[in-house]
C-alpha cells in the first residue's frame, strides 16, 4: 500500500489564528479539494451561566434558550428570512447550548461564506426575541423536557448529577433546565443573559476547507469588526465538587418502561488538569473502549446482561462527572450494578494492565487522524485546542503526549478517581420507587 | 466490467463475482473499507423476520482465525472507526483507519465472508443485547409508530415487517437457522467492496484480490419474487402506548429509488418538509400545532413510503395536525410550487452531495448504498436529474402518488392517565 498523502498531510498544514481588535478569535485550516466549508464556533455562553441570573437554579435552561432563539429573529431579519437565508444556499447554521459554551456548527459552499457570515453576525449580536418566536421556542424546549423526564435514558443521569453535585454548583442542573424553570424565564431574561454573556472576546469561529486565510480574515473583519464587548468579560469558576461522603442510591419510578437504565457517578476531571491524559485512559479502559472495554466485555460479553454499557467523561473547563451508563431489563438491575462496581473495584485497586495501556495508546493515537477525515472533524479539534489552550502545535504533538502517558499514571488515576464505596448510583425503570438513601 | 480511465471510481467485478469500488482521495492518510451484501429485511420470510440483523450481531463473534471478540478487539486497538448495519434491502461492514491498517480491515471482512463461527453459546448470549434492542424500538415513539405504518401499508411485501423483525420469530429463530441465511447470502457474488481513500487504485486491487479471490462463487441467492399488491383505499391506525408524545403520520405508496418519478418527489419532500423554510415547518411548528414537521420520499430497491410526520404540541389535537399535514399535500396537487421553492431544493440537493464528498465514510456510504439499489453511478447522475425537475413535475408526481387511496395514516395517542386506551373509537 502507498500513502500517496504524506503522513499527515493535513495535520501538517498549520492553523491560522488571528485575533481581531475586539478579542474575537479567528481559526483557519485550509483543504482546498472539495469547494465547501465546515464552520464550527463558540462562546462560552452556556449553562454554567445560568445560575447568574437566578440562584437555586430557578431559571435553570435560560443559556439553552437564549441559544435557541439566535435564528429565530436578528438584526433586520425575521425568523422565516434567516431560515431562508441559510437554506436558500443549500447551507446549514446551528446553535446548540452546552454546558460551557454556546456551539455554532455549519456548513457552505465556499461562495457563500460573505452571505453566511452576514446571517451569523445578525444571530450573535442583534437577536430581536420577537415574543412570537420566545412563546414558540418555549413550547419546544418544554416539549423536549416533557420527552426527556419520560425517557430513562435521560431521567437516570440528570437525577444523579443533582446527587453528585451540590445546588449551588452549576453541573447540578441540567442545560435543558425543567418545565417549571423554562416557564419561569422571561423575555427580559434573554436579553439580558444575550447582552452580558454574548461578547467577540468570548467567542470563537474556525473555517475549514476551501478557504485562505486572507478571505476569512477579510469577512470575519466585515463581519464582526465593529463588535464591541461590554463592560463584563467572562470568569469561568467553579466550586469544588466533593466526592460524596459514602455510597447515594435512588430508584426513580417509571411505569411502563421495557428498559431499565442504570447510572452510577463519581466527581471526574477538568481538560485543562495535568493528569487529564491519564484519567481519560483509565475512562478508556474502564467503558471507554466502545467494544472492548472491561465493563462491556464483563456485562454484555460475558454476562449478556446489556446492550451497551459505557463510561463518559465529561471534561471542560470545568471538572464534569465521570458517569458509567447501562441499560437493561429490570429484572437484571441488581446484577448489572453489582457487576459495575466489580470492575470499579478492581480497576481502582489494581490499575490497568500493560498491555491495556498499549491498547488505549493504539486506539487514541488510531482514530485521531480518523477523526479529522473531514473538515468538521479538523474544525472541531482546532476549537477543542483553543478553548482548552493545548497549544497551537497539538495536533502535530498529540502522538507523542499520548504515548509518554505511563501505567502508573493511569493506576494513580484510577486510585484517585474510583471508588466502591463514595459514588451516587441512580435507576430508573419499571421498578418501585426508592427516595435516595446511603447505602 | 466498467473501467474508464476518466471516471472518479474505479469498478471491476472479480472472477468470483465480488464487485469492486475504489475511490482515491488524497487529503488525509486514511481510508474506508466496506463490505456490502445484497441482503436485508427484505429477503426473509415469517417465521425468520430479523435473521438478517441477528446474523449481523453474530458476525463479530469470531472466525477460526479471529476468536470471540477478537474482531472488534483487533479494530479498536488500531483506532479504527468500524461498524454494521442491517436495513431494509442491505446489510453493512465497514472500519474507516489509518491507510497503513487496511490489510488488517480486508483480513477480517474476507476471513468473515465465509468463515464466521456463528456459535450456539454466543447466539443464546447475544439475545439478551437483542432482546434490550427490541424493547428500546418498542419504548421509541417514532419508531414504535414506523413499524406498525409498515406493517399496515405493506401486506404482501417484506417491507411489512420491522428490520429488527417480530419479537417471536426472533425469540425462536435457531442458531442453525442464522448459519444456512449466512451461507446463502454472504457469497461473494453477493456481495460489493467498496474503499474509499489515500490509495492508489491498482496497488489496492491487488490487495483486494489477494484476499477475496480464494473466496468461491457461491450460487446465487434466491430472488424476492413477491411484489406488493395495489393499495385500493386509505388505512389508519391508532396506537395507544404509553408516553407523553402524541405524533401524526401520512405514508403514501412511492415508485422505487430506481424509478424515473424518484427525482420529483424527492424535490417535493424537501419543499414539503425539508427545514425551517419548508412549508410544514412554517404552517405547522411556527403555526404552533406542532413542535416538530417533516417529510422526505423514503426510497429503497422496491417501492417503499412517501412519509410526512408531525409532532403535535401540547394543548393542541391530532385532529386538526392531520388535517393540516392534508391541506398541504392537497395543495401541492392543485397548485404548482413556486421557483424560488424550487430552487432551493435543488441547491440543497446539489450541496448535499458536495457536503458528503468532504468524508470518506460519508462517500463510501453513498457509493455503496447506490451500488447496492443500483448503480453508483447514480451519484453522478443524481443532481443532474434533479436540476432537470420542473415544478410541473411536481406537481404531476403530487397527483399521481400522494393520493388518498394509497395512503396510510397513523396516530401515536398514548392512552391519558387513568384511561386503559380502550375509549379508541
Amino acid at each position: 500500500m502507498t500513502t500517496n498523502a504524506s503522513a499527515g498531510a493535513r495535520a501538517k498544514a498549520a492553523t491560522f489564528r488571528s485575533v481581531l481588535s475586539n478579542g474575537l478569535t479567528l481559526l483557519v485550516r485550509e483543504n482546498h479539494e472539495n469547494p465547501t466549508i465546515s464552520l464550527q464556533g463558540l462562546v462560552k455562553a452556556g449553562s454554567v451561566f445560568d445560575l447568574e441570573a437566578a440562584p437555586g437554579g430557578a431559571k435553570a435552561g435560560l443559556a439553552r434558550f437564549t441559544a435557541s432563539m439566535l435564528d429565530q429573529g436578528a438584526g433586520e431579519r425575521d425568523a422565516l428570512a434567516m431560515a431562508s437565508a441559510v437554506e436558500d444556499l443549500g447551507a446549514s447554521l446551528h446553535f446548540e447550548s452546552a454546558a460551557e459554551t454556546a456551539s455554532i456548527r455549519g456548513a457552505m459552499l465556499s461562495e457563500d461564506l460573505d452571505a453566511l457570515f452576514a446571517v451569523l453576525a445578525d444571530a450573535l449580536r442583534r437577536p430581536t426575541f420577537p415574543d412570537q418566536q420566545v412563546e414558540k421556542v418555549r413550547a419546544e424546549l418544554l416539549n423536549d423536557a416533557r420527552l426527556a423526564e419520560s425517557t430513562t435514558s435521560s431521567v437516570a443521569p440528570r437525577r444523579a448529577n443533582e446527587l453528585l453535585y451540590p445546588a449551588v454548583h452549576p453541573f447540578h442542573y441540567h442545560r435543558g433546565g425543567s418545565e417549571a424553570t423554562l416557564r419561569e424565564i422571561a423575555r427580559e431574561d434573554l436579553v439580558a443573559f444575550h447582552q452580558r454573556r454574548y461578547r467577540p472576546d468570548a467567542t470563537v469561529v474556525a473555517l475549514v476547507g476551501d478557504i485562505t486565510p486572507e478571505r476569512a480574515l477579510e469577512a470575519a473583519t466585515r463581519a464582526f469588526g465593529d463588535w464591541t464587548a461590554g463592560p463584563d468579560p467572562v470568569r469561568m469558576d467553579f466550586p469544588p465538587a466533593a466526592p460524596p461522603e459514602g455510597a447515594m442510591r435512588r430508584v426513580v419510578a417509571m411505569p411502563g418502561r421495557s428498559q431499565a437504565d442504570v447510572v452510577l457517578a463519581v466527581p471526574g476531571v477538568a481538560r485543562t488538569a495535568s493528569d487529564y491524559d491519564a484519567v481519560m485512559m483509565m475512562n478508556y479502559v474502564l467503558g471507554g473502549a466502545s467494544l472492548s472495554s472491561r465493563l462491556m466485555e464483563n456485562l454484555r460479553d460475558a454476562q449478556g446482561l446489556v446492550y451497551g454499557v459505557y463510561s463518559t467523561l465529561q471534561a471542560g473547563l470545568g471538572a464534569g462527572p465521570l458517569q458509567i451508563r447501562a441499560g437493561t431489563n429490570p429484572a437484571n438491575v441488581e446484577r448489572c450494578v453489582s457487576s459495575i462496581l466489580d470492575e470499579v473495584r478492581r480497576l481502582g485497586a489494581e490499575g490497568p494492565s500493560a498491555e491495556e495501556i498499549e491498547a488505549a495508546k493504539g486506539y487514541l493515537t488510531g482514530v485521531f487522524p480518523v477523526r479529522l477525515e473531514a473538515n468538521s472533524g479538523v474544525a472541531a479539534q482546532i476549537l477543542a485546542v483553543e478553548l482548552y489552550g493545548l497549544g497551537p502545535d497539538y495536533i502535530e504533538r498529540y502522538d507523542s503526549i499520548i504515548r509518554a502517558v505511563r501505567r502508573e499514571d493511569v493506576a494513580l488515576a484510577a486510585r484517585r478517581y474510583l471508588s466502591d464505596s463514595r459514588y451516587v448510583l441512580v435507576v430508573a425503570g419499571d421498578l418501585p420507587e426508592e427516595p435516595s438513601h446511603a447505602i | 466490467m466498467s473501467e474508464n480511465p476518466g471516471d472518479p471510481v474505479f469498478a471491476t467485478t472479480l472472477d468470483n463475482g465480488l464487485r469492486v469500488l475504489i475511490r482515491e482521495v488524497h487529503v488525509a492518510p486514511v481510508v474506508s473499507f466496506a463490505v456490502w451484501y445484497r441482503v436485508g429485511s427484505r429477503n426473509e420470510s415469517v417465521g425468520i423476520t430479523g435473521i438478517s440483523h441477528l446474523l449481523e450481531h453474530m458476525m463479530f463473534k469470531g472466525t477460526p482465525r479471529f476468536g470471540k471478540g477478537e474482531i472488534a478487539r483487533t479494530l479498536q486497538r488500531i483506532g479504527a472507526s468500524f461498524n454494521a448495519g442491517t436495513s431494509l434491502d442491505y446489510t453493512c461492514y465497514y472500519e474507516t483507519l489509518k491507510v497503513d491498517h487496511l490489510d488488517l480491515a480486508m483480513d477480517i471482512e474476507s476471513d468473515r465472508m465465509r468463515h464466521a463461527a456463528i456459535p450456539e453459546e454466543e447466539h443464546r448470549l447475544e439475545m439478551t443485547v437483542v432482546r434490550s434492542e427490541l424493547e428500546r424500538n418498542e419504548d421509541n415513539p417514532h419508531r414504535a409508530l414506523y413499524q406498525e405504518t409498515f406493517a399496515t401499508a405493506f401486506q404482501a411485501h417484506p417491507y411489512h415487517w420491522p428490520t429488527i423483525g417480530w419479537r417471536s420469530d426472533v425469540e425462536s429463530i435457531r442458531t442453525e437457522q442464522i448459519r444456512d441465511y449466512y451461507r446463502t447470502h454472504y457469497v461473494p457474488n453477493n456481495a460489493i467492496v467498496v474503499v474509499v481513500g489515500d490509495v492508489d487504485r491498482k496497488r489496492v486491487l491487488d490487495r483486494v484480490r489477494h484476499w477475496f479471490d480464494p473466496i468461491p462463487r457461491g450460487e446465487a441467492p434466491p430472488p424476492l419474487t413477491t411484489t406488493e399488491p395495489p393499495q385500493r383505499g386509505e388505512r389508519r391506525f391508532r396506537l395507544r402506548k404509553p408516553g407523553d408524545t402524541r405524533i401524526v403520520l401520512t405514508a403514501w405508496k412511492n415508485p422505487a429509488l430506481t424509478h424515473p418519478d424518484a427525482h420529483a418527489l424527492d424535490v417535493l419532500g424537501l419543499i414539503l418538509g425539508h427545514g425551517r423554510t419548508s412549508r410544514l415547518h412554517q404552517r405547522l411548528v411556527e403555526g404552533g400545532m406542532a413542535t416538530e414537521a417533516d417529510a422526505s420520499n423514503e426510497t429503497a430497491i422496491d417501492p417503499f413510503l412517501f412519509v410526512a410526520l408531525a409532532t403535535v404540541a401540547p394543548g393542541r389535537t391530532l385532529q386538526e395536525v392531520e388535517a393540516a399535514i392534508l391541506e398541504e399535500t392537497e395543495r401541492l396537487r392543485r397548485e404548482p410550487v413556486t421557483e424560488s421553492e424550487l430552487r432551493r431544493a435543488k441547491k440543497q440537493v446539489e450541496a448535499g452531495f458536495l457536503y458528503a464528498k468532504d468524508s470518506i465514510q460519508n462517500l463510501s456510504q453513498q457509493l455503496g448504498y447506490y451500488e447496492t439499489a443500483s448503480t453508483w453511478r447514480y451519484i453522478e447522475e443524481y443532481p443532474r436529474r434533479v436540476r432537470a425537475v420542473t415544478a410541473e413535475d411536481v406537481q404531476r408526481v403530487a397527483r399521481e402518488y400522494i393520493v388518498e387511496d394509497a395512503r396510510t395514516v397513523g396516530w401515536y395517542d398514548p392512552p391519558e392517565n387513568g384511561d386503559a386506551g380502550g375509549a379508541a373509537s
